[in-house]
């Protein structure tokens, strides 16, 4: 059974109890690249693990008696600067694709309701609306949500 | 020349924009150059705090903004317009436009106000521009 989030809405007042209604939520993992966050949907996720030299270097990482290659995002999402001694691999697995993606830090587990993620405005009209499954919002701004099998594509 | 001081408030519509600017342009100034786009197209001027980067095949686009409860993109006005300068430091004071691919924002310099064109002549050194 999926999670479920009470969420009241402001067109609900007035009616105290038929006025609070039901949306599935969504988990997210946010990672930092560049200093920039990015959501992958929770149910994509296995694993996370601390990027050892040799993962980086073997391209490859064996997890739970199953391969998975490593892929960098800095190079997927142009990241700049330095990126940190400490990384992490994050284990997902998408529809076609399973892989091990470099990411700087995880910075947060969100559960948003099914409404707060939002599509990616038509003026993205080339890869990146493979690479982005849409937008997903966080306080006052929004976190790109990341399609595994796009990215690695 | 018919050149309103432009300031935030004066062409914003939900503040109450003047009704006869119909087939007015909007002049703003990129990089010490004067550009200009349809009036009816300019939904908003506004300060762009807060940004985040999704990077484009055709690096037209910047990325997308949270504004005023909606997803609006940005759109990299030197590339666009062809002036060589780089993006500064946020805030940016950005132009709203309707296009053709919804709603988005360019960041500008400046924004100088209404203008009627009579012709060529009558807008002298602003090129007209589509941002859509």
């Amino acid at each position: 059974m999926s999670p479920r989030l009470r969420v009241r809405h402001a067109s609900d007042r007035g009616s105290a109890r038929a006025g609070v209604r039901t949306l599935p939520a969504r988990g997210h993992v946010i990672v930092g690249v560049g200093g920039l966050e990015y959501a992958f949907d929770a149910r994509r996720v296995r694993h996370l693990l601390p990027a050892s030299t040799a993962d980086l270097a073997n391209g490859e990482v064996r997890f739970l008696g199953r391969s998975y290659p490593v892929r960098d995002l800095r190079g997927v999402l142009r990241a700049v600067g330095p990126a940190p001694l400490r990384r992490f691999l994050l284990i997902v697995e998408g529809e076609r694709q399973h892989v091990a993606f470099v990411v700087d830090a995880v910075t947060a587990l969100l559960r948003v309701d099914a409404g707060a993620v939002l599509p990616l405005p038509a003026a993205f009209v080339g890869r990146e609306r493979r690479r982005f499954a849409g937008l997903v919002r966080r306080q006052d701004r929004v976190v790109p949500l990341l399609d595994v099998d796009g990215v690695v594509e | 020349m018919s050149v309103e001081t432009g300031t935030d408030t004066a062409l914003d519509p939900r503040r109450g924009r003047p009704a006869d600017h119909g087939d007015d342009v909007v002049v703003f100034t990129v990089g010490g150059r004067r550009f200009a786009v349809a009036g009816a197209r300019v939904s908003e001027v506004a300060r762009v705090e807060v940004f985040t980067p999704l990077p484009s095949d055709d690096g037209a686009v910047l990325g997308v903004s949270w504004h005023g409860g909606r997803v609006v993109s940005v759109l990299d006005p030197w590339r666009r317009l062809g002036v060589s300068r780089s993006i500064g430091a946020l805030p940016w004071l950005c132009l709203f436009v309707r296009g053709r691919t919804g709603e988005v924002a360019v960041p500008v310099d400046a924004v100088l106000g209404f203008e009627r064109p009579r012709g060529p002549a009558a807008i002298d050194a602003v090129r007209i521009v589509d941002l859509g």
